[in-house]
C-alpha cells in the first residue's frame, strides 16, 4: 500500500464515476455516479494526509500544536466534502422530483429541450 | 519511521477493500435495474469507509458510514421507490463508447501523474518530537502562545498539561480542535449551507401552485 | 490510565499460545509458541477466528436464552406460566421453535428480485452482530477497543435502514413498501436523539473509546446524566422497533409488514436480528450508563456485566408488556419535539459543568449528579407539557346525545341503543333453543 496504489484506486473510482455520468440515461444513476466521483477525490485527499508530510513539520521551526494538526488537513477536507455532498444529494433529488412532476420521466434525453 | 511501513495484512486488507469498492462501483454504472444500482452504491460507500479505516482515518471512516451509507443511500433508494417509471430500468444511452474512452483517458492521466510525481515521504521528517507526535504520542504544556510540545511530561510542572495520542493513532481530538480553531469559518458556513439545502429541498417539494388552464401547457416546475 | 485495566487479555492469551516469541508476549511467561517463528500472521488469523467464533456463538446462545426468557416473563406478567412443555421450565422451547422454522417451506414471490430478496436478511443481521465487537464483556474480554467506539456503534446501527428498504422493495409488494416507509421514518427520526444523548457521556469521559468510558465511571453515568439515560433508552427502544414503538410489526394491523413475504429461515434471521439488537442495546446501555463490568472485587467482572445486562433486558421486556402501542404521528412527534429538545438541554448543561470541572473526580461527579437530576426532572416535565396530552384523556360529551355520560360508570338503560330489540332477540334465541 504505497501512495501510488491508493492514487490508482482513487483514479479508478473517479473514472468509473465519469463513465457513469456520461453514459447513463436515468437521472438518478447520473447522480449516483456523481457521488462516486466525490468519493474518489476524497480518498486521494485522505491518502495525501496519511503519506505526505505536512509542510509545517518539515521546516526546521520548533513544533507547535498547530503544525501537528496541519497533518490532518486531508481529514478536514474529507469531512467538509461529505457534508457538502449530503446537502447536494438532497437538493439533487428534489430537482429530480421537480423534473418528474413536469415531464413524466427522469430520462435525461427527455429534458433536452428548453421551455417553449 | 514506522508510519510509512505497513504490514502485509494491511496491504491485503487494502486490496480487498479496493476490490469491493471498485466492484460495486462497476455494478452501479452498468446495472440496468436502478434499485440494485442504489444498493451497490451503498456497498461501494461501505468499501470506501473501510479504506479510510485502513488509511488511519478512523473518524472520517465512521462519518462516511454514518452519512453516506446511513443517509444518502437511503435517500437514493427512496427516490428510486417513489419514481415508478424507472422500475423498468435504465437503458444506456448512445454515449457509451465515448464515455468509456473518456473514462480510460482520465484514469490514464491520473495514474501517469501519480506514478511520475516525486512524492515526499514521511521519512523526511527529522524532528523527533514531530515523529512522536504523529506516531506515538505527545504532551502539550502551557497555554495559548506559550505552549510547548514535548514527548514526555516533566515530573513537576504547574502548567496545564494535556497528553495526546499520536495524531494518526487517534485523530479525533486533533480533528475536533482544528475544526474549532483553524477552520471555524468553514465550519459555520457548512452549517449555513446545510440549512440552505434543507430549506431549498422543502421549497422544491411543495405542491405546485394552482395555475389556469392556458398556463398548464407550458409545464415546468416553478417555485 | 492503568494499562492492565484495558488490556485485551483474551486475545493475548490465544495469540501468545500460538506464537510465543513475539514482542507482545515477551513480558508474559509463555515459553514458546506452537507455530514456527515466521508465521505470526497465521497466529493472528487463528486467534481472530477463535475470538470471533466465540463471540458470535455466545451471542446466538444468548438470543436463544432470551427468546425463552422473554416468553416466560410475558407469562408471568400476564399471570400465567409461559412455555413449560419442552425441557425443564420450558428451556428447550426456542430450540423447538428454531427446528419448526427451519422445516417450513422457503417461499420466494414470483416477482421478487431474487438477489436482493436473499440479501436482505444478511444485511439486517450483520450490523446487529457487528456492535458486539466493541463491547467489553469483562476485564480484557473484547474484540477491539476502537478509539471511536461510541461513534462506531451509532454508524453501525444506522445500517439497518438500508436493509429494511431492501427487504421491502425486493418483495415487490405494496403493503410491504408502505410498512417499510413508516419503519424507516421511525428509524431515522430516532437516530439523532440516540447519537446526541451520548455527547454528554463523551464529554464526561473525554474519549469515545468504550474502555475509557468504563474507566471514567467512578460514579455510574446513569446517576450523573439521568437525562441522557432517559433519552438514550427510549431512542434505542424505538430503534429496535420495540414496544411501545412497534408500529412496524403491529401484527394485528399490517400482517407482519415488510417481512410479509419472508418464510422459514429468512424470517428466522429477521427474528434473530431483532433479538440480537435487543441484547446489543442492553449491552451498550450497561457499558455506557451502568459502568460495564465494574463491580466489587471478589466476584468476577463477567458476572457483574451479565447481571447488569439481565437487569436492563428485564426492564425492556417490562416496557413491552406494560405500555400500549403508539401511533406513527405520536411517535414522530415524540422524537422531534420531545427527545431532541431534551438532548439539546443535556448537551448545554453538561458543557457548562465540564467547563467548570474539567476531568472530574468522583466527588465532582456526585456534584454534577446533584445538579443534573433536578434539571432532568424539570425538563422532562416541561417537555411533556409542551407535547400535550391527547384529546382522548378529557372525554367530551357527545354532541348528538348530550345525556350520555361519557366516561361514567353507570349507563342508564334508556341511553343504550336498541335496548329493547336486543332483549327481544335474546328472548327469541332462548325460545329457539
Amino acid at each position: 500500500m504505497t501512495i501510488e496504489n491508493v492514487q490508482l484506486v482513487s483514479a479508478a473510482l473517479f473514472a468509473l464515476g465519469a463513465y457513469g455520468v456520461v453514459s447513463r440515461r436515468s437521472l438518478i444513476t447520473v447522480i449516483m455516479s456523481l457521488e462516486l466521483m466525490f468519493n474518489g477525490v476524497v480518498i486521494a485527499a485522505v491518502a495525501f494526509s496519511r503519506f505526505t508530510p505536512a509542510a509545517a513539520l518539515m521546516s526546521g521551526d520548533p513544533v507547535t500544536a498547530e503544525a501537528i494538526r496541519s497533518a490532518l488537513t486531508g481529514h478536514v477536507f474529507a469531512i467538509f466534502v461529505t457534508a457538502v455532498a449530503a446537502g447536494e444529494a438532497a437538493l439533487a433529488f428534489a430537482l429530480v422530483f421537480a423534473m418528474y412532476r413536469a415531464t413524466e420521466s427522469v430520462e435525461i434525453t427527455d429534458a433536452a429541450e428548453m421551455k417553449n | 519511521m514506522s508510519i510509512m511501513e505497513v504490514s502485509t495484512l494491511t496491504t491485503i486488507a487494502f486490496w480487498a477493500a479496493s476490490a469491493m469498492t471498485l466492484g460495486f462501483a462497476a455494478i452501479v454504472v452498468t446495472q440496468r435495474d436502478v434499485f440494485r444500482a442504489a444498493i451497490a452504491l451503498a456497498g461501494s460507500f461501505l468499501g470506501v469507509g473501510i479504506l479510510y479505516f485502513i488509511l488511519s482515518a478512523e473518524f472520517v471512516g465512521v462519518v462516511q458510514i454514518l452519512v453516506y451509507v446511513g443517509a444518502i443511500s437511503v435517500l437514493m433508494a427512496f427516490a428510486v421507490m417513489f419514481i415508478q417509471d424507472i422500475a423498468s430500468g435504465s437503458r444506456p444511452s448512445q454515449g457509451r463508447i465515448v464515455g468509456a474512452v473518456v473514462a480510460v483517458l482520465i484514469f490514464a492521466a491520473l495514474a501517469f501523474t501519480a506514478y511520475n510525481t516525486n512524492w515526499s515521504t514521511m521519512d523526511e521528517i527529522t524532528d523527533p518530537v514531530a515523529v512522536a507526535a504523529l506516531t506515538e504520542g505527545y504532551v502539550e504544556i502551557g497555554e495559548g502562545n506559550e505552549m510547548t510540545i514535548v514527548t514526555t511530561a516533566p515530573e513537576s510542572s504547574t502548567d496545564v498539561v494535556i497528553e495526546n495520542d499520536g495524531v494518526f493513532v487517534d485523530s479525533t481530538s486533533a480533528l475536533g480542535v482544528s475544526l474549532i480553531r483553524e477552520y471555524m469559518l468553514a465550519f459555520e458556513i457548512i452549517g449555513l449551507l446545510l440549512v440552505a439545502s434543507l430549506i431549498g429541498g422543502l421549497m422544491l417539494m411543495r405542491d405546485p401552485p394552482q395555475r389556469d388552464e392556458s398556463e398548464q401547457e407550458t409545464g415546468g416546475a416553478s417555485v | 490510565m492503568d494499562q492492565a485495566f484495558l488490556d485485551n487479555s483474551l486475545w493475548r492469551n490465544i495469540y501468545c499460545v500460538l506464537a510465543g516469541d513475539s514482542a507482545q508476549c515477551a513480558s508474559r511467561e509463555y515459553s514458546s509458541g506452537l507455530l514456527p517463528g515466521g508465521m505470526e500472521w497465521l497466529a493472528f488469523l487463528i486467534a481472530a477466528a477463535a475470538i470471533i467464533g466465540l463471540f458470535v456463538n455466545g451471542v446466538l446462545g444468548g438470543v436463544i436464552v432470551l427468546i425463552w426468557g422473554e416468553r416466560r416473563l410475558f407469562g408471568r406478567f400476564q399471570s400465567r406460566t409461559g412455555p413449560n412443555r419442552w425441557g425443564p421450565f420450558g428451556m428447550l422451547t426456542s430450540v423447538a421453535d428454531a427446528i419448526k422454522t427451519m422445516f417450513k417451506e422457503d417461499l420466494v414471490p414470483a416477482e421478487a428480485d431474487r438477489i436482493l430478496f436473499n440479501l436482505a436478511p444478511v444485511l439486517i443481521a450483520a450490523p446487529a452482530l457487528l456492535v458486539f465487537s466493541v463491547i467489553p464483556f469483562g476485564i480484557g474480554t473484547y474484540v477491539a477497543d476502537l478509539n471511536i467506539g461510541v461513534l462506531f456503534i451509532m454508524a453501525v446501527t444506522s445500517l439497518t435502514t438500508l436493509s429494511v428498504l431492501t427487504a421491502a422493495w425486493s418483495s415487490a409488494n405494496r403493503i410491504a413498501i408502505l410498512s417499510a416507509l413508516r419503519s424507516i421514518a421511525l428509524l431515522i427520526s430516532y437516530e439523532i436523539p440516540m447519537a446526541l444523548a451520548l455527547v454528554g457521556i463523551i464529554m464526561l469521559a473525554g474519549s469515545m473509546s468504550l474502555g475509557d468510558i468504563i474507566a471514567a465511571q467512578n460514579v455510574p453515568f446513569i446517576i450523573v446524566q439521568p437525562l441522557a439515560f432517559f433519552v438514550f433508552f427510549l431512542a434505542a427502544m424505538a430503534e429496535m422497533a420495540r414496544a411501545p414503538f412497534d408500529l412496524t410489526e403491529a401484527e394485528s394491523e399490517l400482517a407482519a409488514g415488510y417481512l410479509n413475504d419472508y418464510a422459514s429461515m429468512k424470517f428466522g434471521i429477521f427474528f434473530l436480528a431483532e433479538f440480537m439488537a435487543e441484547i446489543s442495546t442492553s449491552a451498550i446501555v450497561t457499558t455506557l450508563f451502568l459502568s460495564g463490568w465494574r463491580g466489587f472485587d471478589p466476584i468476577p467482572s463477567h458476572f457483574w456485566f451479565g447481571a447488569k445486562l439481565i437487569a436492563v433486558l428485564f426492564v425492556i421486556i417490562w416496557f413491552r408488556m406494560t405500555l400500549p402501542r403508539l401511533r406513527v404521528d405520536q411517535v414522530l412527534k415524540f422524537a422531534w419535539k420531545g427527545l431532541f429538545e431534551l438532548t439539546l438541554i443535556n448537551i448545554v448543561v453538561t458543557a457548562i459543568l465540564i467547563a467548570i470541572w474539567p476531568q472530574p473526580t468522583t466527588s465532582q461527579l456526585w456534584m454534577m449528579a446533584a445538579i443534573n437530576w433536578p434539571i432532568a426532572i424539570i425538563s422532562i416535565w416541561g417537555v411533556s407539557k409542551l407535547l400535550g396530552t391527547s384529546s382522548y384523556d378529557k372525554p367530551q360529551p357527545d354532541a348528538d346525545n348530550p345525556e350520555y355520560p361519557v366516561g361514567s360508570e353507570e349507563i342508564p338503560a334508556a341511553s343504550v341503543y336498541k335496548a329493547e330489540s336486543t332483549s327481544q332477540a335474546q328472548a327469541s334465541n332462548e325460545g329457539g333453543d
